[in-house]
Parts: C-alpha cells; sequence; structure tokens
C-alpha cells in the first residue's frame, strides 16, 4: 500500500504551505528538497499529525513513526539506557538492550552529550526498533564526517524494510539513489 | 500504561517535595499569627487554603519533563492514546494530592490539636477533592508548554475554589449534603471536561512554537 498526499494544506502562522499531491510506495528513501523556509518540516509535522491540516487527505501513512530531527526525541536528564527502556515500553518492544555503538554511552545523561552525541543515540535507538516509518529531518547534520557515513548506511538499511522520508540539504549520494524526490 | 505511569511517577517524585514544603510555611504563619483576643482561624481553612494553593505548585509540574525537553512528540508519533496519557497523568496527580493533604492534615494536628477531627471522613474528604482536583491539574499542567503559567492563577484557582469550599463544609459538623453533589458533579462534569479537552487539543496544546 502507498502513502497518498491528496491536495494538502496546513498553515502556521502567515505561513502557508500546499496543496501538495504526492504518491509514495510505502517502503524506500524519499526526499523532500527545498530551501530554507520552504515547509520541509513543516510538511512533517503536518503528516505526523503535531499540525493539523487545513484541507485534504493523508492516507496509507503507518505508525509508529520514529522522528528525528523535527522535534526532540530524549528526555535530557535521564540517561542513554533510561531514555531506551522509556521508548521501548512506549513501542511495547519486548528487548531495550542498548545498541552496541552507543555503549559506551550507556551510563551517560543525555543532557551532558554533545549535540552530536545526542543525534547518535536517537539515530541508533530509532532505527534499532524497525518501526515501519522514518520522519528524518536533515538526520546527519550534527555529525561529523565517519558518522555520517555510519548512520546514512543503517539508514539505507533501514529503508529496505520501512518507509523513510527526509530532508537533507547537503550529502545525498551517502544514501545513494532515493525512490522519488518530491520538491517544495 | 506501565511506562507512562513509571514517567509520571518519576515525575511526581520529584514535584511532591517542593509543594509539601511550601504549605508548612502557610499553616506555621495561619497559626502563629494569631490574636488571643480576636477569632481564631480554624485548623479546617488552615488546612483547605494550604491544600489549594500547594496543589497549584504539585500541577505546575505537571509534565515536568516533557515541557522541559520538549519531546511531547513521542506520544503522537507512537500513537499512544491520549486519554492514556490524560489517566495516568490524573491518576498520580489524585495519590500526590491526596499524600499532600493528608501531609497537611498531619501538621494541622500537630499545630492545632483539633478536639472535634474526625479522621476518617476528613480523609475521605481530601480523597474526593484530589480526585475532582487531579484532571483539571492534568489539563492546566499541559497548557504550561504554551508558556501560559499565568492560567493557574486566572482558570486554576477560581475553578478550585468550589472544590475547596464544598469540602470545607463538608467537614464541618452540622455539613449540607449539598455540597457533596457539587464534589460529585465536579468530579465527573471537570474529569470529562478535562479528558475531552486534552483528547482533541494534545497537540496544539503541545505546541512548542
Amino acid at each position: 500500500m502507498s502513502v497518498v498526499l491528496n491536495q494538502l494544506e496546513t498553515s502556521l502562522g502567515d505561513f502557508r504551505l500546499g496543496p501538495l499531491s504526492a504518491e509514495f510506495s510505502d517502503v524506500g528513501l524519499h526526499l523532500i528538497r527545498g530551501k530554507n523556509g520552504a515547509g520541509k518540516t513543516t510538511l512533517l509535522r503536518t503528516l505526523l499529525g503535531r499540525l493539523r491540516k487545513t484541507a485534504g487527505t493523508i492516507v496509507g501513512l503507518q505508525f509508529p513513526i520514529g522522528v528525528i530531527g523535527v522535534e526532540p526525541l530524549l528526555i535530557g536528564s535521564w540517561t542513554v539506557t533510561e531514555n531506551a527502556k522509556w521508548l521501548s515500553q512506549l513501542l511495547q518492544k519486548s528487548s531495550s538492550v542498548i545498541p552496541s555503538e552507543l555503549s559506551h554511552l550507556a551510563l551517560q545523561r543525555v543532557d551532558h552529550l554533545s549535540q552530536g552525541l545526542k543525534r547518535q543515540v536517537e539515530l541508533s535507538l530509532l532505527l534499532s526498533f524497525n518501526l515501519p516509518t522514518l520522519f528524518l529531518d536533515e538526520p546527519l547534520s550534527p555529525l561529523d564526517r565517519a558518522q555520517r557515513e555510519f548512520y546514512a548506511e543503517k539508514v539505507k538499511k533501514a529503508a529496505a524494510k520501512s518507509f523513510v522520508l527526509m530532508t537533507t540539504h547537503f550529502e545525498e549520494d551517502l544514501f545513494g539513489k532515493p525512490i522519488q524526490v518530491l520538491e517544495l | 500504561m506501565r511506562a507512562l505511569l513509571a514517567k509520571d511517577f518519576r515525575n511526581a517524585h520529584w514535584a511532591f517535595p517542593p509543594a509539601l514544603i511550601l504549605g508548612i510555611p502557610l499553616l506555621l504563619i495561619l497559626n502563629f499569627t494569631q490574636d488571643n483576643s480576636a477569632e481564631k482561624i480554624s485548623w479546617r481553612s488552615a488546612l483547605w487554603i494550604t491544600f489549594l494553593l500547594s496543589s497549584t505548585s504539585l500541577f505546575f509540574r505537571s509534565f515536568g519533563l516533557e515541557n522541559r525537553f520538549n519531546n511531547f512528540q513521542v506520544y503522537t508519533a507512537f500513537r499512544i492514546p491520549k486519554l492514556q496519557i490524560f489517566l495516568s497523568q490524573a491518576l498520580i496527580h489524585f495519590v500526590s494530592a491526596f499524600l499532600l493533604g493528608l501531609g497537611y492534615l498531619l501538621f494541622c494536628i500537630l499545630f492545632w490539636s483539633p478536639k472535634d477531627l474526625d479522621l476518617l471522613s476528613t480523609m475521605g474528604l481530601l480523597a474526593l477533592a484530589s480526585a475532582c482536583l487531579a484532571p483539571m491539574g492534568t489539563l492546566l499542567g499541559l497548557m504550561l508548554q504554551l508558556e501560559r503559567e499565568f492560567l493557574f492563577s486566572v482558570i486554576y484557582l477560581p475553578l478550585a475554589t468550589p472544590v475547596v469550599l464544598a469540602a470545607y463544609s463538608l467537614s464541618l459538623v452540622d455539613a449540607s449534603t449539598n455540597w457533596l453533589y457539587v464534589l460529585i458533579s465536579f468530579l465527573v462534569a471537570g474529569g470529562f471536561i478535562s479528558a475531552l479537552i486534552f483528547e482533541f487539543f494534545f497537540d496544539e496544546l503541545s505546541q512548542s512554537l
């Protein structure tokens, strides 16, 4: 089943987005391109349900959705392990094992981590849950080159099984060729 | 639900001591600033005034973690039923408010040594008042994400006043049962309306913009 946006419209203050129509296959990497202020994040928030659409329909989107970069994911005063347990319990996953690449951060409080490390934690945890849908808003921007390559590979692997909708301003080539591009 | 309860319990664990401490100086002031020649403030008045004011501190910290770290999106993204979030929060608030009331009752006993205290019925009233206030406190706590702290003084205190007046009146020896109907009506109507607003406007109320 594909994900279909039909004449979707939303507004945020004076900003108006749409009407947008698109059809995405339900698995694979899909890119949203557009300059700053074009409405990429607004579109993701609308699809997620955090912004109310003013017109149109969204069909075929599967929940739960893993979201990176749209709004924060983690509770800063908890450790990485506590956040992993909290998220896995919310998702009713039986295991809350910390991904191996995070083992050295397991007992660290999230708000003591740098932006890059926080993003690594967010990406590693969400990608480990095998969610049907992922919204990634500039997922690699706080990461160094080596980590970008590492997580781009992980996103590519996730896109083989999940519907991934992503915005990025640079290094698109790290992710391989997207199935579809939506220009805003 | 277990994850939500555990998270809300942790949050309440953090919010409870300041709320309790807030009321103790108030009780002390009410007890020690009484003129012997004038009519004294009764232990009932002191209990319910302190309970009302301190409950604002308790409810004010609802969703303290989500407010601070701005991560309400997980509930929407993971499709956690909003009613479940509401019930978990309201339940923890109910227990916290009841324990807060019991704490103040203990201090009232220490400071006033009341002769006319009916312990069981006072505890029952504290439980009923807590049940009335918890849903409304949950809703207003969520609204604080919009930096509308003033809502607590503008909405919560006026709305909570009938509950406290009813609870105070029912704690009197010759209480009218009409006040019980006020409390029960408030519990049912307030709980229902709070849950409804919470359910349908969760995302709007928790926006960080």
